[in-house]
């Protein structure tokens, strides 16, 4: 099955490695979308967003395994419990640091410092191996011709249907969406017309991080979950974010796309080992040759 | 050394699809200050950011005596001796005054690992600097100013600073981008008078400005852009009296 | 006595490591994700080069630093051209790329596992055999890198990375080559750093992919911060600080699995607290802030 890739009918890559790349791709996107919003407001890297990705699963096994809950209430409460969790982040740390004209480097800073806290939290009481959500009792594998489709990857593709062109809609029709691109653009100018910066920044962050937090909790019924999980899911959010090109959401949906699939494309040609390396060196020569990312305009 | 004319043929330069300077042709002349006037957006410091190499022309070359300029690095330029300064001030606001303009000396030993290192002659080099930095700092009367913080000093002290820091880089033509902007008068002539001794000791000085009173005082040479162009050129009394020159400033 | 030569010697280590980190990323400004990354590439260089090749430990370290130099040239020459942001990617790209070479290059690294059996240095002639002896090398090299970047940092040398942190564009006016300033004062971080890990490997005599990870990057970053960045005797303060602390916490209790964590957890909450309250940290001569 693993064939050679001297073999011919090993360079057309087999519908389940596109699959998984599609299917990795819409886990991405809604992971990044947070962080590049966050980017995009306030300029700085929110090192914590992987922290809210893992703690949309570490919440949901916490209130499936431990507390027994209904896996349906549970998740609703993991991915609320998350979006508290980035709101506390922005109003604990990034507010004081906004009020006091702090540089992002000391944001970036901050945000490291909240990463490590909560990571380690996470280490502390859930231990750093492997676990999982286990699979939810909704029907079998769906099967398509030489593929195949678990639940769990169906409502990750039927997520992306809906969520990609919904976030558009909110980004380029709603007064909401208008109004956060005002603000990402110019901030002053959004201050001086009425805008509160300050609910603004919340909004933001408890949407990325419900975002997140969903895509952590897909991530782990499909693959599993361990601490370091929130590191990689940031990993992922930066190439995507780059690659897609600061300041624009259409480009950090290609992007995550476009991640998935070198990645599983990546890992099918070369080897799973690499793809990380793969990913990384494909950011950069695309950064080489187009410093903007895929749909960045120049600030 | 005869002191090599600067001049630039066909400079083009255009941003977001706005042209910004439109073929320019200009010959410096050898000696004496030189005002580059002109309305906002003429073009006047995209011209000198592309003089001292900070920006790439889109076409175009330009010359220091036989040597093209064309292509050079910034730094490569200002170690030619062509040296400007910046609309906005730019110094290191939290050092002093002293150290800003030690920074500004060329080719000191101390610059090199080894002598970073080794240090051998670089306290006696720091020691001739100090003393060539507070003889400059008097040139531009704020040696009593020398251990103050770069951010201390007031807007205008800050401009006149810019212009030692410029000056100790050894550089035979200072461009000089809005020395007068923003300063009350009495500050004002203080910066124009030096200008003036500068070039009875030999320096050029192309200086832009929007101040016509301190261009017709102090300049012995006018040119006026426009729109990307070089719309005039010449002894002030000439070009500054004349109508169309007026009408560009004000129309 | 063995006990606080052990401390001495981490504190030697890392007091490199923040003081290498301070003049790339304190001093000169330039945000490099590639740290730890290079801590790693000397410790596992310097282990291969006692394992397979025999060598001694100065071989060692002179290859381990090296290799770290020549690859912040690499850095260097492919990226620090362009922007600032740019540079970071890079960084962190070098960082996933090494640490992949790390995990999965098994034949010559020992993948997950790492390489283990380090020869002990062999100084002069004589074999070291307890801790005791590395003991000689160490804080002597500690104080030759620290010596080195102070002496760098008030000098003309340490002027102009000042002002290429502040305006690069302003270092250029004055003719100054900033690429290579920049080029420079990373390719002696990077080698000293390597030349930590190097230390590392030999000492600790095991080295595995972990022990270079994003952990140990926070880790020395919060000594940075917390000493002060910028200045001189900062980051050794805070090296000094965060190697002294869990000892302090152990002997006050906290030990076991858990405490790693526990340490993780504060490092972390430190770092927060120094960047809300104090961002210059103890004894830093710039704010990294306002």
């Amino acid at each position: 099955m693993a064939g050679s890739v001297f073999a011919y009918n090993a360079l057309v890559p087999p519908l389940q490695v596109l699959l998984n790349g599609l299917i990795a791709g819409s886990l991405y996107t809604l992971t990044a979308f947070g962080f590049a919003l966050v980017y995009a407001t306030s300029r700085f890297f929110h090192f914590a967003h992987g922290s809210v990705f893992a703690a949309g699963a570490y919440l949901a096994f916490a209130l499936t395994v431990w507390a027994g809950l209904q896996p349906l209430l549970a998740l609703q409460l993991a991915v609320v419990g998350s979006a508290v969790l980035g709101g506390a982040i922005e109003v604990a740390v990034y507010k004081p640091l906004r009020t006091s004209g702090a540089s992002s480097v000391v944001f970036l800073l901050a945000s490291m410092g909240v990463f490590v806290m909560l990571q380690s939290l996470v280490s502390i009481v859930f231990g750093d191996d492997s676990k999982g959500l286990g699979s939810p009792d909704v029907g079998g594998v769906l099967h398509l011709r030489n593929a195949r489709l678990t639940p769990v990857q169906a409502l990750a593709l039927v997520f992306a249907v809906v969520l990609w062109p919904s976030l558009w809609l909110m980004l380029n029709r709603t007064r909401f969406g208008l109004t956060l691109r005002a603000a990402a653009n110019d901030p002053e100018l959004a201050r001086a017309k009425g805008v509160n910066l300050e609910h603004l920044h919340v909004w933001v962050i408890l949407l990325g991080s419900a975002l997140a937090s969903t895509a952590g909790i897909i991530t782990a019924y499909d693959t599993g979950m361990r601490p370091t999980m929130a590191f990689e899911a940031l990993l992922v959010a930066v190439v995507t974010t780059v690659m897609g090109g600061l300041g624009s959401a259409t480009g950090v949906l290609a992007a995550g796309c476009a991640v998935g699939f070198i990645q599983h494309l990546g890992a099918w040609y070369i080897s799973a080992e690499w793809q990380d390396a793969i990913l990384f060196l494909v950011l950069l020569l695309l950064l080489l040759a187009r410093p903007t990312g895929l749909f960045g305009r120049t600030t | 050394m005869a002191l090599d004319q600067l001049r630039c043929e066909g400079i083009s330069k255009s941003f977001n699809g706005v042209r910004a300077l439109d073929r320019v042709c200009l010959d410096l002349p050898r000696s004496g200050i030189t005002g580059l006037i002109g309305p906002n957006g003429a073009g006047k410091t995209t011209l000198l950011n592309i003089l001292t190499g900070f920006e790439r022309p889109d076409s175009g070359r330009y010359w220091l005596g036989c040597r093209e300029l064309t292509g050079m690095a910034p730094h490569e330029i200002a170690r030619l001796g062509v040296v400007r300064t910046f609309q906005e001030v730019r110094l290191v606001l939290e050092v002093s005054a002293l150290q800003n303009v030690l920074v500004a000396f060329p080719r000191q030993r101390g610059e090199t690992l080894a002598g970073a290192l080794l240090r051998f002659g670089v306290t006696r080099e720091e020691t001739k600097n100090v003393e060539k930095a507070l003889a400059l700092l008097r040139f531009v009367g704020l040696e009593e100013k020398a251990c103050a913080a770069g951010g201390e000093l007031s807007y205008g002290e800050q401009k006149l600073l810019t212009l030692a820091c410029c000056l100790a880089t050894e550089a035979h033509l200072l461009l000089l981008d809005e020395p007068v902007a923003g300063v009350d008068p009495e500050m004002a002539h203080r910066v124009l008078d030096r200008l003036q001794e500068l070039r009875d000791l030999g320096k050029r000085v192309l200086f832009v400005e929007h101040n016509i009173d301190a261009v017709r005082r102090t300049a012995n040479h006018v040119i006026v852009m426009h729109d990307g162009r070089i719309i005039a050129e010449g002894a002030p009394e000439d070009v500054l009296g004349r109508p169309e020159i007026v009408e560009a400033y004000l129309g | 006595m063995e006990y606080l030569l052990h401390i001495l010697i981490l504190m030697s280590i890392y007091a490199i490591l923040a003081v290498s980190l301070n003049l790339v990323a304190g001093c000169l400004g330039l945000i490099s994700a590639a740290h730890a990354a290079t801590y790693g590439v000397g410790a596992y260089v310097a282990a291969l080069v006692g394992l397979y090749l025999h060598l001694s430990f100065p071989f060692a370290l002179l290859l381990s630093c090296f290799a770290g130099g020549v690859l912040s040239l690499l850095l260097s020459a492919t990226s620090m051209r362009l922007s600032k942001d740019f540079f970071v990617l890079a960084t962190l790209s070098f960082r996933v790329v090494v640490f992949s070479i790390f995990n999965n290059f098994t034949a010559l690294t020992g993948g997950p596992m790492g390489l283990a059996a380090i020869p002990r240095p062999v100084v002069l002639g004589l074999e070291v055999n307890s801790k005791a002896e590395s003991f000689a090398l160490s804080p002597w090299m500690a104080v030759l890198c620290c010596g080195a970047v102070f002496r760098v940092q008030a000098s003309p040398f340490g002027r102009v990375l000042t002002v290429i942190r502040e305006d690069e564009i302003l270092a250029k006016s004055y003719g100054k080559n900033a690429f290579y300033f920049k080029a420079v004062a990373f390719f002696i971080g990077s080698a000293m750093t390597a030349a930590a890990g190097a230390i590392y490997a030999h000492y600790i005599g095991y080295i595995e992919p972990t022990g270079f990870s994003v952990q140990e990057s926070v880790l020395i970053i919060a000594m940075v911060v917390l000493g002060g960045a910028g200045g001189s005797w900062g980051p050794l303060l805070g090296a000094v600080t965060l190697v002294a602390l869990p000892e302090a916490l152990r002997f006050a209790g906290f030990s076991g699995p858990g405490a790693a964590h526990w340490r993780q957890f504060l490092y972390g909450g430190l770092l927060v607290l120094v960047a809300m309250v104090r961002p210059r940290g103890l004894l830093g001569r710039h704010g990294f802030g306002s």
